[in-house]
Order: structure tokens, then C-alpha cells, then sequence
């Protein structure tokens, strides 16, 4: 593998880190989509090396990945944040600074673990194995510190690119039937998160669902 | 036949779109699941006669494990499509079904249908992975048929919770495909069943015990296992009944069937059962647990039975994790869980529909009220807690003493402590909601059909049966596809 496209990889993944931490911090969800959006067209560069090696499937697959991650679902979730009129990042159990050195914290662990995963053959191996772990517990982290409903698909859809760009690192992408299948599963399930959304907003008037606690015990 | 099994519901799903009205759209769902039941009979007739079918050059297979599991899906949608038209036909006019929301019913239960099908047919566990994932998408609205603010919400924590959980299960499976690949096999074959069983013996320990804890507690979320079972009480008792009982009989088992198709690559990886055995005899140990707290202090009988679905996924995975033996009695435990939780929900459904209410205690006299269902649940509820001479009493014995013959000890002490906090907690709401006199301002019953007293009387009769005598046709059912889990 010729160096430059080693360091694109890296500077790409490293991109990836900044985009999680920037939706860590933002307070407006319209401005976290972007981040996603921008996230879902890095990941879509990620299979640069099988594209270069003349594979038609993998050129195939960004352009799905980059329509889907990067046009598509962003799209929607933006139509749903207009619609619902939520437009701010209110009272998130942790704040934005809190979440951010939390967020660091992620990042050392995940340097730990993402040189422990085995097989590494490529420069830029351990730091793939780094981000994606990053990602899929930044996603975690999201998933649990918003409020709002939206901000819970935000962290789902970073959860889903973790594992990715994990999925590259550990196994250089799944077969390409699967892959397909996965991207046109996960477009699925954001149309039916946004819908959804907005049943949740027609029935509450809001899509705060921490204040969802009826059922218990 | 396979391309058939998943064509049927896709098609009655569409077709259920055009039909006009109501009735019909009943008629239609009750069709299609029995065509549906009668495909996948000829199929898992063909798979017991030749030991397995293939299609679609390898991507489509049945074997002795999915065949079992595709029988439990099918029979339990049939019977829940002909309970489902008694059902919406008694709900009070306001929470029952106009034309359009009959139609939408329709093509998703059959979407959901097709999706359950598709984990089980197909023999790629990427595909798997997409075909539980679907099943998610399609169920979720069918919790929220009637859109009030509680099924809302349980709809919004089912959908989150067991989408997060899935992605876990895709992470885990793509360990799983690098240690495959790293292993020798190559391109799609390397995550097809058959394939990855052939390899596992060379496959890096280490990736795969990763992949198989990632995938444990990503499909044991949907399984409902503890801790990851937020979402299932509430799914459970806010979806409508005919719902709520394909959840507890089929949903919850097809998740525990992607779990058991890894457990005999982590044994061979590992190089022994121990391993597995341990993470899900933990696993399932702290769901009966955990369920046996919750079932004392219940109120509302559709939740108590979700806490129950708890306990017996629990019992399974516990099952799962003791050997060859342990794994036949679990496979016993899932018909009878399926056959008997479905019962259960038929019956506590209408009792709901006719007290009115959910609450345990606002519920009584229903033998007296409403004998079918009064006596049904009741009946339900007690093979349910493990009643002699019920089925679920011999499952239960059996894997206890799967357990002790392994010299788990300890564990079959939990086990068995667990089942007695359930039984001495079910058995008191059991008691007073069947006995006594009926509140008196009831007003009188309308008459049920023949075919509901049927369906009631002939599924307490298989329970009763199956726990007597086994017969011997059904036990080589179960060993045949133990064995695949244990040592395909």
C-alpha cells in the first residue's frame, strides 16, 4: 500500500474523531446532523484502497454509503427537526464541557483497545481499531446524554458508523451482498425513526423522552 | 420451497394494501398465515425425510434447528391471525380498527411475518443480522396500532433500545467474519453457517469470544434478557394482545435461535462448550432473577406476563449453556413457553376487554364471568409457573437435572430457587383473578365462537399431553437439532 493513501487514511480517520467530538459538544441538533452527514462522507472514503485495487463493488459502495449516510439520512433527520421545532440541545445529563473530557477519556481507552484487536497487517491499522471503537462508544454516550429524541437517533446512526469503520479494520468490510443489505436496513430504520418522531410529537406535544416515564416497574 | 416460505408473506403483505374492507383484510390474514403454516409444514416434513434443504445456491437452507423454530413461528401466527379477528371484533368501537388501520394491520403483521421467516431461512448470519433488524422495523408500529400516549412510548423504547442492542449483534458478527476470513474462508461463503461451523476449529479465540459477548448481549437485548430487557414489559402490555402474543411466543425466540447459531463456533473456537456455557448460564440466571423480583409486584396482568417471558427466556438461556442435554430440554421449553405464554395472552386479552381494565385486582370471578378465558388463563398460568403435570414442569425438571448430572451445583440452585419466588408470586393474583363472585355490575357476555373454545381447549390439551407422555417423534425433533448446537 503506497504511503499517501496510508496517510489519507489516517487523515480521514482522524477527521472521524473530530466530527464525533464537535456532535459532543454542539448545541443545536441541526448542527450535529451536519457533523453526521460530513461523518457518513468520510466513512464513505474509507474503502479507498479496494477501490484503487480496481474493485467496482467497493467504488459502488461508497457511492452508496455517501448517499445514504451522507445526502439521504441527514436529509430526513433535518425534515424532522423542522417539523418538530426542536431545535436546541436543552439540559443534556451531562454538559457539553463534561462530555468532552468524557469524551477524551473514551479516546484513551479506545487507543488501548483498538491496538489489542488482532490481525493488524496495515500502518493505519491501530488507529482504525482506535476510531471505531471511539465512535461506537461516543455513539453510546450520545444515545444516553440527549433528551430528545432526535438526539437519540444522532447517536444511533455515530453507533452504526463505528461499527463500520470497525468492520473495515477487523475484517476489510463484510461481503458486499451484506453490506448492501446493511446500508438499505439502517436507511430503513431512520424513515421509520423520523416517522416515528413525529408520532411522538403528535401524541406529546413534545420528543423530550426522559419526561416519558409512565410505564415503569 | 424456501423461495416460497419467504414470497407468501410479501405478497400477502401487498395484497392485504388493496383489500377494502375490514372483515375481509381478517379473512385475508387468517388465509395467508395458513398458507403460510401449511408451506412451511411440507418444508420441515421434507427437512426430517432428507435432513436438510437448500436454495438460491446456499444462501436459503433449513435444517432440524431452523425447521423447529419455523414450525413454532407459523403455528403461533396462525393461531394468532384467527384470535386476532375475535379480538378487534370486541374491542369497544373506539380502540377498535376502521378499514385503513385494518389494512395497515395486515401488511405489517405479514412484513413481520416475512422477517421472522427470513432469519430463519437464511444460512448467511449477515443476512440474519438485516432480517432481525427488519423484524424490529416492522413491529414497531404494530405496538402503536392504536396511538395513545403509553404505546407510543413503549413503541419509541422498543424500537431505540432494541436497534442499539441489534447493532451490537452486527458488531459481534463482524468479529466473528474476521476471525472466518483470517481462518481461510473467503467472500460471502465466510459468513454463511455451514461455513463458519467448518472453519470455527482454526478461528482466533480471541476475536471470536469477543464477537460471541458482543453478540450475546446485542441479541439478547431483543431475546429480553437482564439486564437489556427494559423494553419488553412495556412493549408487551401496551401492544395489542394478538401482539403482545407473537412477541412473547415467536419474537423473543427467533433472537435466542441467532444466539444459538453462534454457540457451536465459540465452543469449537474455544475449544470447548465451557466457555458459552458460562456467559449464557450467567446471562440467564440474572433474567430469572431479576424477573422473579418484578413478578411480585405486579398490578397489571399483561405485564406479569412479560416478566414471565423474562423468567422462561432466562430458563432457555440457562438451558442453552449446560451441554447437549440442557440444550434439547431448552428447544422443549421454547414450544412449551410458546404454546403456553400464547395461550396465556389469548386468554387475559379478553378478560381485559371484558373487566375493562388491566389491573390484577379489578379482575375477578372470571371463571365465573367468562369461563373460556377465566379457566384459560388460569390454567395458563399454572403450567405457566411450572405445574405438575404441565409441559413446562417436565422442561424445567429436565434441565435441572442437565444441570446436576454436569455438576453445575450452584447454578441449579438459583435455577430452582428462582422458579419458587415465580410460583409462590403468580400463583396468589392467579387464584384471586379466577375465584370469587364477578363484580355484579357486569353486563352478560357475548357469546364466543366455537372456535375460540377450540383453540383454548385444544392448546391446554397439547400442553397437558406433551408434559405426560412425549411422544417419540417429537424427542428426536429436539435431538436432532441439539445437535447442531452442540456439535453440528
Amino acid at each position: 500500500m503506497t504511503a499517501w493513501v496510508t496517510g489519507t487514511l489516517s487523515g480521514v480517520l482522524v477527521l472521524v474523531v473530530i466530527t464525533n467530538f464537535y456532535i459532543l459538544n454542539t448545541g443545536r441538533y441541526v448542527n450535529a446532523v451536519r457533523a453526521v452527514a460530513l461523518q457518513g462522507c468520510l466513512l464513505s472514503l474509507l474503502p479507498l484502497p479496494q477501490a484503487l485495487a480496481g474493485s467496482p463493488e467497493a467504488v459502488f459502495l461508497a457511492a452508496g454509503t455517501m448517499i445514504v449516510k451522507g445526502v439521504l439520512m441527514p436529509l430526513i433527520l433535518v425534515r424532522v427537526i423542522h417539523s418538530t421545532d426542536e431545535f436546541r440541545v436543552v439540559h443534556p445529563f451531562l454538559g457539553p464541557v463534561a462530555s468532552v473530557l468524557l469524551g477524551f477519556a473514551i479516546l484513551a481507552v479506545a487507543f488501548r483497545a483498538g491496538a489489542a484487536i488482532p490481525g493488524a497487517v496495515h500502518p493505519h491499522d491501530a488507529l482504525m481499531g482506535a476510531v471505531g471503537t471511539a465512535t461506537v462508544l461516543c455513539g453510546m454516550l450520545i444515545m444516553v446524554n440527549r433528551r430528545k429524541a432526535v438526539g437519540q437517533v444522532i447517536g444511533f446512526l455515530i453507533l452504526e458508523n463505528g461499527v463500520l469503520v470497525l468492520s473495515l479494520r477487523i475484517s476489510r468490510g463484510l461481503p458486499f451482498v451484506i453490506e448492501l443489505a446493511i446500508l438499505f436496513d439502517v436507511l430503513l430504520a431512520a424513515m421509520i425513526f423520523g416517522g416515528f418522531i413525529q408520532s411522538v410529537h403528535a401524541q406529546f406535544s413534545h420528543t423530550d423522552v426522559s419526561r416519558m416515564r409512565k410505564l415503569k416497574g | 420451497m424456501l423461495w416460497a416460505l419467504a414470497a407468501v408473506p410479501l405478497m400477502a403483505a401487498l395484497v392485504c394494501l388493496l383489500i377494502p374492507r375490514r372483515s375481509a383484510v381478517f379473512t385475508w390474514v387468517i388465509l395467508g398465515s395458513a398458507a403460510e403454516t401449511a408451506l412451511a409444514a411440507a418444508a420441515v416434513s421434507a427437512v426430517y425425510r432428507r435432513g436438510g434443504l437448500e436454495a438460491c445456491f446456499g444462501h436459503l437452507a433449513l435444517d432440524a434447528l431452523s425447521a423447529f423454530h419455523l414450525c413454532l413461528v407459523t403455528g403461533i401466527f396462525l393461531f394468532s391471525s384467527i384470535y386476532a379477528r375475535d379480538y378487534f371484533d370486541h374491542e369497544d368501537s373506539d380502540r377498535s380498527l376502521d378499514d385503513r388501520e385494518a389494512r395497515k394491520f395486515g401488511a405489517l403483521w405479514f412484513s413481520f411475518l416475512g422477517s421472522m421467516v427470513g432469519v430463519l431461512i437464511f444460512n448467511n448470519v449477515g443476512l440474519m443480522w438485516v432480517a432481525l433488524e427488519s423484524t424490529t422495523l416492522a413491529s414497531a408500529f404494530l405496538i402503536c396500532l392504536h396511538a395513545d400516549r403509553l404505546s407510543v412510548e413503549a413503541a419509541w423504547k422498543y424500537l431505540i433500545i432494541c436497534s442499539a442492542g441489534i447493532v451490537l449483534g452486527l458488531l459481534g458478527t463482524v468479529f466473528i467474519y474476521g476471525a472466518s476470513v483470517a481462518a481461510g474462508a473467503s467472500g460471502e461463503g465466510a459468513l454463511q453457517w455451514t461455513s463458519l461451523v467448518t472453519h470455527a476449529g482454526q478461528m482466533d479465540p480471541g476475536l471470536v469470544k469477543i464477537g460471541f459477548v458482543l453478540i450475546v448481549v446485542g441479541y439478547g437485548t431483543k431475546v429480553g434478557l437482564a439486564p437489556m430487557h427494559a423494553w419488553l414489559p412495556d412493549a408487551h402490555s401496551q401492544a395489542p394482545t394478538p401482539v403482545s402474543a407473537v412477541f412473547s411466543g415467536v419474537l423473543l425466540n427467533c433472537a435466542a435461535y441467532c444466539i444459538c447459531r453462534f454457540l457451536p463456533i465459540v465452543s469449537a473456537a474455544a475449544g470447548g462448550p465451557e466457555w458459552g456455557g458460562r456467559i449464557l448460564t450467567g446471562f440467564g440466571l440474572a433474567s430469572m432473577m431479576v424477573a422473579a423480583v418484578f413478578v411480585l409486584i405486579q398490578r397489571d396482568v399483561k405485564r406479569l406476563l412479560a416478566y414471565s417471558s423474562v423468567e422462561h427466556m432466562g430458563i432457555i438461556t440457562v438451558g442453552l449453556g449446560l451441554g447437549p442435554a440442557g440444550c434439547a430440554a431448552a428447544l422443549y421449553h421454547t414450544l412449551n413457553h410458546s404454546v403456553s405464554k400464547t395461550l396465556a395472552f389469548f386468554c387475559a386479552g379478553r378478560l381485559v376487554q371484558r373487566y375493562g381494565t388491566r389491573n390484577m385486582a379489578g379482575i375477578v370471578g372470571s371463571a365465573a364471568a367468562c369461563p373460556t378465558w377465566g379457566t384459560g388463563l388460569f390454567t395458563a398460568i399454572l403450567i405457566l409457573i411450572g405445574c405438575a403435570p404441565g409441559a413446562i414442569f417436565m422442561s424445567e425438571f429436565l434441565i435441572v437435572r442437565a444441570g446436576i448430572a454436569g455438576g453445575h451445583m450452584i447454578v441449579s440452585a438459583i435455577f430452582i430457587a428462582s422458579i419458587a419466588v415465580v410460583f409462590c408470586g403468580a400463583l396468589r393474583p392467579a387464584i384471586v383473578m379466577a375465584a370469587g363472585d364477578p363484580p355484579p355490575r357486569m353486563e352478560p357476555p357475548r357469546p364466543e365462537t366455537v372456535g375460540a373454545r377450540w383453540l383454548a381447549a385444544a392448546m391446554i390439551a397439547w400442553l397437558i399431553f406433551t408434559g405426560v407422555w412425549m411422544p417419540p417423534w417429537l424427542s428426536s425433533a429436539f435431538d436432532r437439532a441439539a445437535r447442531l448446537i452442540t456439535d453440528p
